[in-house]
């Protein structure tokens, strides 16, 4: 199967680690049923999650990178 | 069943890559994108730093109730408890070949008024590179430890979706002591390549005000702007990646005003200043790959970070997802973390700057931080999830690939326990 969308050129951009190239597979509906699996979510623990970068946040001079939104806090 | 479910198409980029848009801590899981269930997420979490530092005892919640086809709800609420001392200033130690040890004397403290601990009356600096003392390491000075205080925050995110393209909007406030902030966020994610990409745009605004405690009539303002241009692609059927370039502008009162630097040539702390502007880029890679042999779930995530205020970041991070039967799952996690030092950080200072910018603030050295967690799961029944996790964090000066290893005393680590409540009703 061609890459059908000019927005794959954006391949490049990609930083791949443990993989080379643009090695993208075209991948079925019905071929879909691990990326579904919740273990398979860029974030599985948000609750957690929120609470470490949080902590991090706190004490590293730099932050956010995974998403937008969110106030400030008197702890940085 | 879920897992065909999800498997919908249309269905299944949106909830992975809805994460994308959640600013962890703040505005957390947008991950249940068009949840066919209604999900409640509910945890306590305590963090506790060694030396009998600082302790963060924290009640935090999230609940997504879809409304109707095209629409969702998310409702976050936080609380957190906040107490113990902190760093305000380092004191230069003074070595000399007799033996002795000698600190500096402090002749006046600024702003936080942190008690030093030291008792009677100090010791008059000797003369330095006279040959028979230098200056050899600091010390920190802590703030009083009887520090409290309560955070909190609320917000909600509202999602819209119509074909391949999702609409976000949200807004909240978080409320302490000494510091309010005020904040919205819109989103756009688009499907596109047959649902194997995802391209995401994002913009954040924050408005905070600051009014410390340690000065009367005293009130400053901070704007905080990001954006986001976000990619997900679906490498093949167990590889998943993003990639996200975030760009921070914040502008206002940056300055911390409980941290002081020491000055030499004066024996006083004075309070920090720093610039009124940073700008600051982040390129995060995610990659998430499944193994069909143990069935578990391999992430790694890097991330890249550079900063007009001069400091450049590594963040690598890892964890393992392994099932083993019975609903149970362990979730192994390690983290490496380097940062280069702020312009214009120095553990202390000769003299005032002639630019202006000084600060001693730890957070703003060179350094490294390895952190390590366990996690264990047991999904108890098909609607309900607990949770257990821990995770050790460990600060050490040399551990930082920038080389400005100089701030070994002000090492040290915090432990992060959780437990949390995962129910689909």
């Amino acid at each position: 199967m061609i890459i059908r969308n000019p927005l794959m050129m954006c391949c490049p951009l990609l930083i791949l680690p443990a993989l080379t190239g643009c090695a993208i597979q075209p991948v079925a509906a019905w071929e879909r049923g691990n990326l579904a699996r919740p273990e398979m979510a860029l974030e599985p623990y948000p609750l957690e999650a929120g609470f470490r970068q949080h902590a991090f946040f706190s004490k590293e001079s730099v932050s956010g990178g995974y998403g937008i939104g969110g106030g400030g806090c008197g702890c940085n | 069943m879920a897992v065909t479910d999800h498997g919908l198409p249309g269905r299944t980029l949106t909830a992975l890559t809805g994460a994308a848009l959640a600013l962890p801590g703040l505005v957390p899981d947008s991950q249940a994108a068009t949840p066919t269930e209604r999900q409640w997420d509910v945890g306590y979490f305590y963090y506790e730093e060694g030396d009998d530092r600082m302790r963060v005892e924290s009640l935090k919640q999230s609940l997504v109730l879809p409304l109707g086809d095209q629409l969702d709800l998310t409702l976050n609420g936080v609380r957190d408890s906040i107490s113990g001392a902190s760093p305000i200033y380092n004191l230069p130690e003074i070595r000399c070949r007799d033996g002795s040890v000698i600190t500096p004397p402090v002749i006046s403290v600024s702003g936080a008024s942190g008690t030093t601990a030291a008792g009677g009356p100090r010791p008059e600096r000797p003369a330095l590179n006279a040959g028979d003392c230098r200056i050899d390491g600091a010390r920190q000075v802590m703030l009083d430890g009887t520090f409290q205080d309560v955070r909190t925050a609320g917000d909600f995110k509202l999602n819209y979706y119509r074909g391949e393209t999702t609409l976000g909007f949200g807004a909240g406030l978080s409320r302490e002591k000494d510091y309010d902030s005020n904040f919205m966020s819109l989103d756009w994610r688009q499907e596109l390549n047959d649902k194997l990409s995802t391209l995401t745009l994002g913009y954040g605004l924050a408005s905070d005000t600051f009014t410390p405690l340690n000065k009367t009539n005293f009130s400053e303002d901070k704007e905080s702007h990001q954006f986001l241009l976000g990619l997900t692609q679906v490498l093949g059927k167990n590889d998943l990646l993003q990639t996200n370039l975030t760009f921070g502008y914040d502008q206002g009162y940056l300055t911390d005003p409980y941290k002081n630097v020491y000055l030499l040539s004066t024996n006083a702390a004075v309070e920090e200043v720093r610039p009124d502007a940073r700008r600051q880029w982040n390129l995060l890679t995610r990659y998430v790959h499944y193994f069909d042999g143990p069935k578990a779930a391999l992430h790694l995530d890097y991330r890249y970070s550079m900063s007009d205020w001069g400091i450049d970041a590594h963040t690598l991070e890892t964890f393992w997802i392994q099932p083993l039967g019975q609903g149970w799952q362990l979730v192994p996690r390690l983290r490496y973390y380097s940062q280069g030092e702020a312009d214009f950080y120095r553990s202390y200072f000769e003299s005032l700057p002639a630019n202006g910018h000084y600060s001693s603030d730890y957070r703003l050295a060179g350094f490294g931080a390895i952190s390590g967690g366990l996690k264990l799961t047991k999904q108890v029944t098909d609607q309900a999830r607990l949770d257990l996790g821990v995770e050790f964090y460990d600060r050490q000066s040399d551990y930082g690939l920038q080389g400005h290893a100089d701030s070994d005393f002000a090492d040290y680590g915090f432990t992060i326990y959780s437990l949390s409540l995962n129910l689909k009703f």
